[in-house]
């Protein structure tokens, strides 16, 4: 009864339509009741505004200043398959830390591009993010097509410059909707306007492409340390969450970066012993051979563990604030463990918008740039690379305050 | 002269009730579309300063915002007596109370009986001091928020409402007959929202003397008041 | 196992077992209500059937008979660490929802709290909040630092990425914990429902009414309905006209309101 889950994240370039088309959305699903939209109708009346989607947002909306959607928001809305909760994302390259808090929870991104005004830098530039973080599921809305006369000429130009942007990325066959978020064309509704599309709406192309996150219970096993518990009985259990594959009792398993082997006795969840582990699960074992291991350890088979790394590459974006130079010591924090790292060399500053290399070997990286940089493990490690193990390929750096940027490993050696 | 500054007083809810005292010999609307946002102390601020304050005063610092009389039109009168004017002489205790029940029945902590008590204590208070200082100096200046804050939580309650736009009207009625010049004037208006009320830039003047004037600016008020300090100088 | 709820639950349990390894002394809170029942319940999953910390409720003496009775029940059958907390300097001094709601909550409640987290020095509290509750929830993290006055400073919030819930070196009293905060209200009801989980009798519905939130006896008002089991409930939330939202036109009015304020400075 319960519906599947996927969190989406809008983003594109400012006016391009973000907050148009989720308000579209959210009015087109039912998610938002109509007395509400009488109300704001009326006031928009009053006021001598037109009524516009986006103002749907405007009045859930906290602090939209400026017509800047400034922090995360989720508002779920219904499909005939899924249960879509929305990221709705600010377009400021100011809230960058916003952005991405957001965008880190999301399944898949929609972006959205006008028809009109064509590829502009953020449209780039959150690509580009969106990339860096590792979302996979793509679709791209094609908007304002009622404002270029619905002609697929305007539609064919815009898609071809941007598949070769995405295709850059790494992002092919992109599903691409004419749609008019303002209109509603090819949003909810097949659109009459635009004959020559042939494919599916945007709601029946999310539908029809996405999928909710999908468990890695195939993948070779993984799963993290978070504490050691002293049962009632004196006995010390290993609490555990898989990240990835299948923990079963009896196999011989290994904590790294210790090293530390065992026999998995028990794995136990509430009320009962488990027959297997899943990703996502959290467990306690026991596990012979072992007594004790430390917080942040990585568990997996012996024929395929993560290895110690001594240095790694890694693409960081950083919050407002902040600053990383060569040298500087930091501390690191993916699944579990946190650990001391140097930074051996910044290799390169990225301009997020034009997507090309700003700088190579720049000493520092300042507030909201992107990089990529050298890191030297101070201590044992075992961190991965995002492409293998994006659950143990991601990483931030600590901050007194918290986190102060966020990574993906792109190369390691040991 | 007598200014009664009465917070979110606003035009439509005069003739919508018919308050004939408050109306005067002439009435309108005033112009507020200098301004972002309709905000009370920045308004407030520009009426007596007759410049557009509102990139001057931050929302975080703007209650406890404070003019100089030489910044305002205070200055041009030999003696005044101001009751609780924002930016001037604001009763910082009476309204830090009010916004923290306001905020507290949105937390659904206090109830809207407690705010509204509140709220007309204050007021009692205000037109009491208003009263006894009347006639004692050159410009006396009174300011009443009962139309906003009652307007914020009960704007679409037309009873309540009514009271409360009765209970300025008699206000206006008691300064009629004293032969001062008689202002009136609000910040701002207020629009519904479902039961509740949001400041709308339908702003609202009067005075007991013909000024002809159409959409004034509220930051136009300066000037008039000061011609009117110097008259009353020359006639005393 | 139904698989979303199934998801829901995962996540939520590994968050209480962050919170469990990375903080010195938790607790969680739990006004017997459902949403905090719940968290209890995924507190007990999270650590073999047992929960390892603090369960605080908070006593104002002028709660339901029906929440007494149901939380001695509960703490007994569950095997839970109970504390029960009341501002009895403030209760002595004749405090009561007559001295002013808004009084009476920071006292009895805010109050009561604040005093407790000092004399036993917890560090991070679990609470049952949901993003979908009210419009300013939506902008609440899974960890929420806290500073002594509880002020929570939404603006400027840390970052939070992925699942990597960070505890910060400095700058907190305490951190709030949100184990469920990525939960609906229908979703909460439909885990009440499959774990068949106790349910305060308050939210069933008699002579027509019931409760949808569980507060004190002089502060809380019951909605029209008729919804006398969880089956009822599930059922009417999902039919009414806003599926996640059900019912609560009223609330967001009065978030909408509450936006306009702030805007203004009000607040
Ligand atoms: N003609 C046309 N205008 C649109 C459409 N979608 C959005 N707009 C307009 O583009 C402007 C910016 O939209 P908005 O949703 O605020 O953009 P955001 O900054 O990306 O959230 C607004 O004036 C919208 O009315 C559309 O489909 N057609
Ligand atoms: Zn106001």
């Amino acid at each position: 009864m319960s519906m599947p889950r996927i969190n989406l994240v809008v983003v594109g370039h400012k006016d391009h339509g973000k907050s148009t088309l989720i308000g579209r959305l959210l009015y087109d699903s039912k998610a938002i009741l109509e007395q509400k939209l009488d109300e704001i109708k009326a006031e928009l009346k009053e006021t001598g505004k037109k009524f516009e989607f986006a103002f749907l947002l405007d009045s859930l909306e906290e602090e939209r200043k400026g017509g800047l959607t400034i922090d995360i928001m989720h508002t779920p809305f219904k499909s005939k398959k899924y249960l879509y909760t929305i990221i709705d994302c600010p377009g400021h390259k100011e809230f960058i830390k916003k952005m991405l808090t957001g965008a880190s929870q999301a399944d898949a991104a929609v972006l959205v591009v006008s028809a009109k005004e064509g590829i502009e830098d953020q449209t780039r530039q959150h690509a580009f993010l969106i990339k860096t973080l590792g979302i996979k599921q793509l679709v791209v809305a094609i908007n304002k097509m009622d404002a270029v006369a619905y002609e697929e000429s305007q539609y064919q130009k815009t898609c071809n410059e941007l598949r070769q942007i995405l295709q850059s990325l790494g992002y092919e066959n992109v599903p691409m909707i004419p749609v008019s978020a303002i209109k509603g064309d090819n949003v909810y509704r097949k659109s009459e306007e635009t004959k020559w599309y042939k494919d599916s709406t945007l709601i029946g192309t999310l539908d029809e492409n996405m999928v909710p996150h999908t468990s890695q219970s195939n993948k070779p096993l993984r799963a993290v340390v978070q504490d050691i518990y002293l049962q009632e009985d004196n006995v010390k259990t290993i609490a555990c969450k898989i990240e990835t594959g299948t923990l079963l009792p009896g196999k011989n398993v290994v904590f790294n970066p210790s090293g530390k082997k065992g026999l998995v006795k028990k794995i136990l969840i509430f009320n009962s012993i488990a027959e297997k582990a899943k990703p996502g699960d959290s467990v306690d074992l026991i596990i012979n051979g072992i007594d004790t291991v430390e917080r942040g350890e990585v568990l997996s088979y012996p024929e395929n563990q993560p290895q110690n790394i001594r240095k790694f590459t890694a693409e960081i974006i950083l919050f407002s604030d902040t600053q990383i130079k060569n040298g500087d010591e930091i501390t690191i924090r993916y699944g579990t463990a946190e650990k001391k790292c140097k930074v051996h060399r910044i290799l390169s500053e990225i301009d997020s918008v034009n997507l090309t290399i700003s700088a190579k070997l720049p000493k520092a990286l300042e507030n909201n740039s992107v990089g990529e940089v050298e890191l030297l493990a101070l201590e044992p490690l075992c961190i991965e690379r995002h492409a293998d193990f994006p659950e143990l390929g991601r990483f931030i750096i600590e901050g007194k305050k918290g986190a102060v940027a966020a990574g993906i490993v792109l190369a390691t050696s040991e | 002269m007598i200014i009664l500054a009465f917070d979110a007083l606003d035009l439509h809810q005069v003739q919508k009730f018919n308050c004939k005292n408050l109306m005067q010999k002439e009435h309108g609307q005033t112009d507020l579309s200098d301004f972002n946002q309709a905000r009370t102390v920045v308004l407030w601020a520009s009426f007596l300063t007759g410049k557009n304050m509102e990139a001057k005063i931050p929302i975080k610092t703007q209650w406890t915002f404070q003019l100089s009389p030489e910044q305002t039109f205070l200055k041009s009168f030999k003696t005044y007596k101001t009751i609780d004017v924002p930016a001037f002489s604001y009763k910082q205790k009476n309204h830090e109370e009010e916004r923290k029940l306001l905020k507290a029945y949105f937390e659904e902590k206090a109830t809207i009986e407690e705010c509204d008590a509140a709220v007309w204590r204050n007021h009692e208070e205000n037109k009491k001091e208003f009263f006894s200082h009347l006639g004692k100096s050159d410009l006396i200046m009174g300011y009443f928020d009962l139309a906003d804050f009652i307007g914020h939580l009960s704007f679409g309650i037309t009873e309540k409402m009514a009271k409360v736009y009765h209970e300025l009207d008699k206000i206006a009625e008691q300064v009629k007959n004293t032969g001062d010049f008689v202002l009136i004037i609000s910040d701002h208006g207020m629009k519904a929202l479902g039961r509740f009320g949001d400041h709308s830039k339908n702003g609202f003047y009067s005075s007991n003397h013909k000024l002809g004037l159409n959409l004034p600016k509220i930051t136009g008020f300066y000037d008039l008041v000061r011609r009117i300090a110097e008259n009353e100088h020359a006639t005393n | 196992m139904n698989k979303p709820l199934e998801e829901l639950e995962k996540k939520s349990i590994a968050i209480i077992r962050e919170a469990k390894a990375q903080f010195k002394n938790p607790a969680v809170m739990w006004s017997t209500g459902k949403d905090s029942t719940a968290a209890v319940w995924l507190c007990k999953k999270a650590f073999l059937g047992k929960v390892p910390f603090p369960v605080i409720h908070i006593d104002t003496s002028y709660k339901f008979p029906e929440i007494y009775e149901f939380r001695d029940k509960i703490a007994e059958e569950w095997n839970l660490n109970l504390i029960v907390t009341k501002n009895e300097n403030a209760l002595k001094k004749g405090m009561s929802p007559k001295k002013g709601r808004l009084n009476c909550c920071t006292k009895l409640k805010t109050e009561a709290l604040k005093n407790l987290i000092e004399e036993r020095k917890f560090d991070a509290l679990i609470l049952a909040i949901r993003r979908d509750e009210h419009g300013i929830r939506a902008k609440e993290r899974f960890y929420s630092p806290r500073d002594e006055d509880f002020h929570w400073n939404y603006a400027d919030q840390p970052a939070e990425l992925w699942d990597l819930y960070v505890r910060p070196s400095e700058d907190f009293s305490h951190m709030r914990v949100h184990p469920i905060l990525h939960w609906t209200e229908f979703e909460v009801w439909q885990y009440m429902k499959q774990e068949k989980l106790p349910v305060n009798p308050l939210y069933f519905a008699k002579d027509n009414k019931r409760y949808r939130s569980l507060g004190c006896m002089p502060c809380t008002v019951p909605i029209p309905s008729n919804a006398a089991t969880i089956d009822e409930i599930v059922e009417e939330i999902r039919t009414s006209k806003t599926p996640e939202r059900a019912g609560r036109a009223q609330d967001k009015e009065k978030a909408y309101m509450m936006q306009k304020l702030r805007a203004l400075g009000y607040m």
